[in-house]
């Protein structure tokens, strides 16, 4: 009995993703499967303040998803319509943002537009192809969370960490709201 | 004790986890004798998360149903749309309904169908049971309702029923707030609308009294500004403290309605939300006026004077001076 109970409490352990009770912190998932390649500074040193994931130059393969779990209000803007994997210059990336109610930004960018690309309301939901639109030397996407102007680093500190693999929906971090 | 608490509490858990982690664990039951449970292929049913709905919903610990709620609305993408909806339609336990209800508008939520979501919204309009139709109400809080079906709210703020009119009230808060953010004009603009089709005072009320209105069209901050002549004092205050939010191009207008309807004004609560709006339409600009309104009613004085003493702070945030004002009534 006690070993089958030890069992038990193993298999449900491994739940230890899904949240133990509901908190007013927000969930943010991995949009597709992919490599952690960059977090708060980049491998050069210079400041980051983001999380980039990517999954090895599978440009257009993974429909990309907006992170946050749950049911919210997303703004679209496409800056470039074309296939773009590799880059096309600072300011052309495609984004996807959601704005909390204590102002807080979760923006997801580099995206290629698909007929997904559209402003919606909805929880975890297709919002175009991993893609590598904007100041970019490769396919991924780009998970920033910033207020007035700056990016905050708390929200996936200790979360998530270079070089991990994160299947779709696995934890990114918690945005407080 | 020890397979009692098996049966009562990670049962339910395990017969949802097999819907999340499909294949995974078959016959949870006969497992509990044997060394280790077996890896089965299996598929979810709805049968098995009724059962552990049911079950959780006994528990007395809130952590856990919460719990509960976020697995069901995880594993409703992986049950099977028609079962789950028929279902649906034959429960008559209101705590059921909303579960079953709540995973019907989680697949819509996730992607899957949109008619799902229509599903659950025609019960919450058309059920004979206000129990019902309240339940069915919860199960769409704090999703994409708003923008599926704004015409819903409206008739729900005129359902027959008290509770179901405060529930739809309570979607209308929560959903502007927690999924559009506070930040889009179109659904606060729904939720005014709403507000403003009630006859329940307590309803309207509720919904201005809590609305962020930063983004809403000229014509919300118009009707809003009609709610100001509102015979319920509560409606009046409500819409007072909406006005308060407005967006720049509607900030003159507002003011102006706060101020008018400030003379004439004789419930002291009101009165209070008017100056409260007047101070946040102006921040310090506001000052002069309200010096003006100091001889209106000599038993605001104390309350002017101290919204000018924080006004002349000048502190250029709303929360920070709401902040010290609030600091300086305890301090008082
Ligand atoms: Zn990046």
């Amino acid at each position: 009995m006690r070993k089958t109970m030890k069992t038990t409490l193993a298999v449900l352990a491994s739940l230890a993703f899904i949240p133990a009770a509901a908190t007013a912190d927000v969930r943010v998932g991995s949009p597709f499967p992919g490599t952690v390649t960059a977090t708060t500074y980049y491998s050069s040193g210079s400041f980051h303040g983001a999380v980039d994931i990517s999954s090895a130059n599978a440009c257009g393969y993974w429909g990309v998803e907006t992170g946050a779990y749950g049911s919210f209000h997303w703004n679209v803007t496409i800056r470039t319509t074309g296939t773009v994997c590799y880059g096309n210059g600072s300011g052309n990336q495609n984004e996807v943002k959601h704005t909390f109610a204590n102002g807080k930004i979760l923006r997801q960018w580099h995206f290629l537009k698909t007929g997904a690309s559209v402003d919606k309301t909805c929880d975890r939901c297709q919002i175009g192809d991993e893609g590598g639109t904007g100041n970019v030397t490769g396919p991924h996407t780009h998970m920033q969370v910033d207020r007035n102007g700056s990016n905050l680093t708390g929200w996936y500190d200790g979360t998530t960490t270079r070089g991990e693999f994160l299947s779709r929906g696995e934890t990114v971090g918690n945005i407080a709201t | 004790m020890t397979r009692a608490f098996l049966r009562m509490n990670v049962l339910p858990t395990l017969t949802l986890t097999v819907c999340l982690l499909a294949p995974a664990l078959a016959s949870a039951r006969q497992s509990a004798s044997s060394e280790a449970p077996a890896l089965q292929p299996t598929t979810c049913s709805v049968e098995g998360l009724m059962d552990s709905i049911r079950r959780g919903m006994k528990s007395r610990s809130e952590a856990y149903k919460l719990y509960l709620r976020t697995l069901l609305r995880e594993s409703a993408v992986n049950l099977p749309r028609a079962e789950l909806q028929a279902a649906f339609e034959r429960e008559y336990d209101p705590v059921m309904v909303e579960h079953l209800a709540a995973a019907l508008v989680a697949r819509t939520e996730r992607g899957l169908e949109d008619d799902a979501f229509q599903v659950v919204a025609k019960r919450a309009l058309e059920d004979r049971d206000p129990g019902l139709r309240a339940a069915t109400v919860r199960a769409m809080r704090r999703t994409g309702a708003l923008g599926r079906s704004g015409e819903m709210f409206e008739r729900l703020v005129r359902d027959p029923s008290p509770e179901v009119r405060m529930e739809a009230a309570t979607n209308l808060v929560e959903d502007t707030h927690y999924v559009y953010g506070g930040h889009h004009g179109p659904a606060a603009d729904t939720a005014v609308s709403a507000a403003a089709a009630s006859d329940d005072p307590k309803v309207t009320a509720k919904v201005l009294g809590q609305l962020m209105t930063g983004e809403i069209s000229s014509d919300s901050a118009r009707k809003l500004e009609r709610l100001l002549g509102s015979d319920s004092a509560e409606v009046r205050a409500a819409a007072s403290t909406a006005l308060g939010g407005v967006p720049v191009a509607e900030m003159a207008n507002a003011r102006q309605s706060l101020t008018g309807m400030y003379r004439d004004e004789k419930d002291p609560t009101v009165r209070k939300a008017i100056l409260q709006s007047i101070a946040r339409l102006g921040f310090s600009g506001a000052v002069p006026e309200l010096q003006r309104l100091r001889a209106v009613d000599p038993s605001m004085t104390s309350e002017i004077d101290s919204w000018i003493r924080v006004l002349n702070m000048n502190h250029q945030d709303w929360s920070l001076i709401l902040r010290e004002k609030q600091r300086q009534q305890q301090a008082r």
